[in-house]
């Protein structure tokens, strides 16, 4: 070590410095705990507010027990006076011979005999007589029936009669028996447990075999969903990513800008660091037209608001406002002053008009599988910038300086779609798709910019169907 | 006015009054350490910045052994060759064949004021700068600044012998103008 050295170290040594109170600025700034949500706290609010969503329409629609067809719902089954009288071969019949008629039949399935012919009395009309006659000796084979019946409307608790073909419960082939029993709705009601696969069976043919049913007997057949017109509201979450990639760690946009420091009169870098999602809501409302029973065509409106992030080194100084600066949106270039790296959030709201057509692909009982593809008008109301520092104020972005968006922009829409029928009014569906802006040409400082932003996300969705009138 | 141990132990607890005053003993002290390997006043305040946000951070994980000034003096350096990482990449060093020697004769420098060392020492490149900081000031052997910077021991070597070679015809330039003034 030469005296150079030693030297330099005395010149240095004990030196003091200050330094601007702009360091002290960006070390609060470092310091203060952050109002930012993170990924995973934005999808956790957002997948909140899906499951409410989710969970109330559930409730709304299970209150208004839109889950079961009611009578008035599923075709009428009619009944004649003689409903409970079984004819001779079916009187004479021995427990075990009507057990070998019908093995299928449930030995707690409560004999009942729906006769769906030319009618007298309908189940309203005995439900009524019950009021009246059951209560009186002698009529309880009224009352038995009544009692039946109702608990027919749930067919778990009884056995339709397709084409006039009676089904007899073989333990319960008794007529002096059956006639005896008063059948209390309750006690049928609470028996559905141990006949749940009856059950379950009778609500998964529901949509077809009520359709089926009405049709044998002469009924009106219920419209078929794939065929009507919907409403749909729907509640999403995503993230959307202003350079187009679905990888929002590895995008490069490290955007580098030399601008001459007034303070210091020193050429320097202005550097934004790679975006990362913060996520997304959007909430819509649509129609769904059908084109055959395959095919339906879908538009709306939906609103969506988007969220990223990066870092700065640097503000402007704009008509006295001191504002965060994010190279791919303009700002001006006098009055550059820079500071530690801080953290910048992007805000995006938009309102869009999607078009696109819906292919089935795949049905499955209640379940169904959608294709989407399409296009998408978005025009963006508003995009502000926001930096942590405590003095810098919010900047709202003019679009036509921005290199990546314009305020109308147009994107191709692709996603799938699972989709499941509760009834012939409601259908819930969940999405996942992909976005892709249409490159814009925008200008940037360092010429024509050819971004093209995309976004991928979720969605849960709830469709009603409208009925036709007569 | 409190002792380093109670401020210290304050701005543990998140104390925004104590960390001030910390700051405030503490960061001109540190500031010309980052003026030396910043290629300005903005870059070194940037350096300044993030130092003392990592001493803030790294308060709880402070050996009571070590000199408090010293522990920090070595978290600014440390940020500061980060911060010239970055740069070292765009900037390669030059090898020891294209690089001029001229270190024969002994530099004077105690002539000068330290603001002009440092206006000196900010012009040299950013791999020359770097080098000749750590090897002159911060007492760095070339082993040591060739494992820290990922590069050889003989770049290290070269980077510093051009850096006195820079300094060299800056200082003799500077005194020529002193000198010149001087005779008018």
């Amino acid at each position: 070590m030469g005296d150079f050295e030693k030297d330099l170290r005395n010149a240095f040594d004990e030196v003091e410095f200050a330094p601007s109170e702009r360091v002290w600025d960006g070390v609060q700034a470092g310091l203060a705990p952050k109002k930012k949500k993170g990924v995973f706290m934005m999808w956790q609010t957002y997948g909140i507010a899906a499951t409410l969503l989710f969970l109330l329409t559930m409730g709304f629609l299970f209150r208004e027990e839109l889950f079961y067809s009611s009578p008035a719902d599923g075709p009428t089954r009619e009944l004649t006076e003689n409903d409970n009288e079984k004819s001779p071969q079916t009187q004479n019949d021995t427990p075990e011979e009507q057990q070998a008629d019908d093995p299928a039949q449930s030995p707690d399935t409560e004999d009942i005999e729906l006769v769906d012919n030319a009618s007298d009395l309908t189940v309203k009309d005995l439900q009524a007589q019950n009021t009246t006659k059951a209560t009186s000796p002698g009529d309880e084979q009224s009352a038995g029936q009544v009692g039946l019946q109702t608990a027919g409307t749930n067919p778990v608790n009884a056995q339709a009669n397709v084409n006039g073909l009676s089904i007899i419960n073989p333990e319960m082939a008794d007529v002096d028996l059956l006639i005896n029993t008063e059948v209390d709705l309750l006690s049928l009601l609470a028996r559905t447990e141990s006949l749940a696969p009856v059950r379950a069976k009778w609500e998964l043919d529901n949509m077809v075999g009520a359709m089926e049913i009405g049709l044998k007997e002469g009924m009106e057949e219920p419209e078929a969903t794939d065929r009507l017109t919907s409403l749909n509201g729907s509640l999403g979450s995503g993230s959307f990513n202003p350079n187009g990639s679905l990888d929002d760690a590895g995008v490069a946009n490290a955007e580098a800008l030399d601008f001459d420091d007034s303070r210091f009169n020193a050429s320097r870098t202005v550097e934004n660091s790679d975006e990362r999602q913060l996520g997304s809501i959007a909430v819509g409302f649509g129609v769904g037209l059908p084109l055959g029973e395959r095919w339906v065509f879908k538009t709306g409106l939906r609103y969506a608001q988007y969220r990223f992030a990066s870092t700065s080194n640097a503000y402007s100084v704009e008509n006295g406002q001191q504002l965060p600066i994010y190279s791919r949106v303009a700002f001006d270039d006098t009055q550059v002053l820079f500071a530690g790296d801080y953290e910048l959030t992007n805000t995006l709201h938009s309102i869009s008009i999607p078009a696109q057509f819906g292919l089935k692909v795949l049905n499955f009982n209640r379940f169904s599988t959608w294709v989407n593809m399409g296009v998408a008008a978005d025009y963006f109301v508003n995009y502000t910038v926001k930096g942590d520092l405590n003095f810098l104020e919010t900047r709202t972005v003019d679009f036509a300086s921005s290199d990546f968006l314009s305020r109308f922009n147009m994107n191709i829409l692709s996603g799938v779609e699972l989709s499941y029928q509760l009834n012939q009014k409601f259908m819930l569906s969940g999405e996942v798709f992909y976005r892709q802006y249409i490159p814009i040409g925008g200008s940037t400082a360092d010429g024509v910019s050819n971004a093209t932003p995309s976004f991928f996300g979720f969605g849960l969705g709830v469709n009603f169907f409208l009925q036709k009138k007569d | 006015m409190f002792q380093d141990e109670e401020l210290i132990a304050k701005c543990i607890e998140n104390d925004q009054q104590a960390q001030r005053e910390l700051y405030n003993r503490y960061a001109a002290k540190l500031m010309p350490m980052a003026m030396r390997y910043a290629r300005s006043q903005a870059d070194a305040e940037d350096i300044l910045q993030d130092a003392f946000i990592k001493i803030f951070k790294s308060l709880q994980s402070f050996r009571r052994e070590a000199q408090f000034l010293t522990w920090m003096k070595r978290i600014v350096i440390n940020t500061s060759i980060n911060h010239n990482r970055k740069k070292l990449y765009q900037e390669p060093m030059l090898d020891i064949e294209k690089t001029p020697l001229h270190v024969e004769q002994e530099l004077i420098i105690s002539q000068f004021h330290f603001t002009e060392l440092l206006a000196m020492i900010q012009k040299l490149p950013v791999g020359c700068r770097t080098v000749f900081n750590m090897f002159a000031i911060e007492g760095y052997s070339h082993k040591e600044i060739a494992e820290q910077l990922e590069i050889s021991e003989g770049t290290s070597k070269s980077q510093y012998s051009r850096a006195r070679a820079l300094m060299k015809a800056m200082v003799i330039e500077a005194s020529e103008i002193v000198q010149s003034k001087m005779s008018i």
